[in-house]
């Protein structure tokens, strides 16, 4: 006779839940078993630092990437793309760009937040607020001390937060932390100084002590809370990369602000 | 001077690097992974208008190179050094633990360079999801798209995948431990 296994002892699901790969629905269940579970938090936290190991090396590796492209390589494609017949780009630069448009049009009649018909507000958001609220220190990021890798931030290193799951690509990466004794909360993120160019749109919510950030990575959403109090000061410094500092305190202090600052405007339910 | 982020230079040119990469572990010879590379952005310019502004460029360009691959393949301007894996037969996979595997080795302390060493040897049909989701960072649904299989393949192939690699850091962790206490 077999016995059905726990998705927490099935390799393909452990997997799966850690990396947020589920309906969202499903993936909430899970969270709250993993909550209530010791022996499937101990699974997950096992799984976890073996998928940590591989994101962070993943990471280091795409870090590495410019520099093992052989000399003349982004020279040849750049001479090859300029002298490619291209007659329809334009045309269809043009077609797509109505498309677009008309894409748009259709999400913001249909998405736009507006009297009863506004989104509630994600439980991450108030999570994330709960955390910062509950955290001595204020915001900090894992680049205060000259180092990107979330391993050596403070909080992390002194045992205080762990690191839930690492995600990145050329716009930077994002460490997921949690505390130990609330293990699927999500209340603090903390990103790497490295990455630039053009960033993703980043979500804020205000709830008036607290002002919360979320952006998407992945197939996941991310969330960053730090007090109103502090974010005024930001505002005050650097008017128009005060958002910034959330996420990257100093270290992108001088560069452009590669992200979209979306204001989230949540029904209260 | 970075350029402008809305134009195909400026979405998919900073993803180079990760092409060649791609296309080197595809082909194992830099000389074709180059030609590879520069066929796949001239493909991708001229189906610019049909990229998605807001979705994973680097995703959309590996797809493009993926389906040059098996093209250049069939057309037998590639030597069949590294196959797609649609053409390969499955291949067993690792045997697995008894129970759960516990997992006490010290991750932190490996070798610089361990767990590319051990994404490479992982046989071919099983390498491919874990380099795509591991070392690039795509999610399980882009890793679908740009090798052409269903997701629930994507799961199994990137878990046996693991499973070889997960073996082999602990082959490299003991082997390390060996030498140390020799």
């Amino acid at each position: 006779m077999t016995r059905e296994l726990h998705w927490s002892q099935d390799a393909v699901e452990l997997d799966r839940t850690l990396e947020g790969e589920l309906p969202l629905d499903e993936l909430a269940v899970r969270r709250a078993e993993i909550a209530a579970e010791a022996d499937v938090r101990v699974r997950c936290e096992q799984r976890e630092e073996f998928l940590s190991t591989l994101r962070f090396a993943g990471e280091a590796w795409r870090h590495e990437l410019p520099s093992r492209v052989p000399q003349g390589l982004e020279a040849r494609v750049r001479q090859a793309l300029l002298t490619a017949p291209n007659p329809r780009y334009g045309l269809r630069w043009a077609t797509a760009a109505a498309a677009a448009l008309v894409i748009a049009l259709g999400a913001s009649l249909f998405l736009t937040p507006s009297g009863g018909d506004a989104v509630a507000m994600p439980p991450e958001v108030v999570k994330a607020a709960e955390a910062a609220r509950s955290s001595a220190d204020g915001p900090r990021t894992c680049s205060d001390e000259g180092s990107t890798s979330p391993k050596h931030f403070p909080p992390v290193r002194d045992g205080a937060l762990r690191i839930w799951r690492c995600v990145g690509d050329r716009q930077g990466t994002v460490a997921k932390l949690y505390r130990p004794e609330d293990l699927p909360s999500i209340g603090y993120a903390a990103v790497a100084e490295y990455g630039a160019g053009h960033g993703p749109d980043i979500g804020m919510t205000d709830l008036g002590d607290m002002i919360v950030f979320d952006v998407a990575y992945g197939n996941q959403r991310h969330y960053l809370a730090v007090s109103k109090e502090w974010y005024e000061q930001q505002e005050r410094r650097t008017p128009d990369r005060a958002s910034c500092t959330a996420c990257h305190n100093r270290s992108k202090d001088g560069r452009p602000n590669p992200h979209n600052i979306v204001k989230r405007s949540w029904e209260l339910r | 001077m970075s350029e402008d982020p809305h134009t195909f230079e400026g979405t998919c040119l900073p993803f180079l690097p990760d092409c060649y990469a791609f296309a080197l572990s595809l082909t194992r010879k830099s000389h074709e992974a180059e030609d590879l590379v520069q066929d796949t952005f001239l493909k991708a310019q001229r189906a610019f208008a049909s990229f998605q502004q807001g979705t994973n460029a680097k995703a959309w360009l590996f797809t493009i190179l993926r389906r040059l691959h098996i093209d250049m393949y069939r057309r037998g301007r590639l030597r069949p050094t590294a196959l797609p894996d649609d053409e390969l037969t499955e291949m067993a996979p690792p045997k697995e633990d008894d129970g759960e595997a516990p997992i006490d080795l010290p991750w932190d302390d490996l070798p610089p360079g361990a767990v590319e060493r051990a994404v490479d040897a992982v046989p071919d049909p099983f390498r491919l999801p874990v380099r795509l989701r591991d070392l690039d960072g795509l999610s399980y649904r882009e890793i679908g798209e740009i090798l052409a299989i269903p997701s629930g393949t994507v799961m199994s192939r990137l878990h046996r995948g693991r499973e070889y690699v997960r073996r082999a850091l602990v082959e490299q962790v003991e082997g390390a431990r060996s030498d140390a206490a020799e």
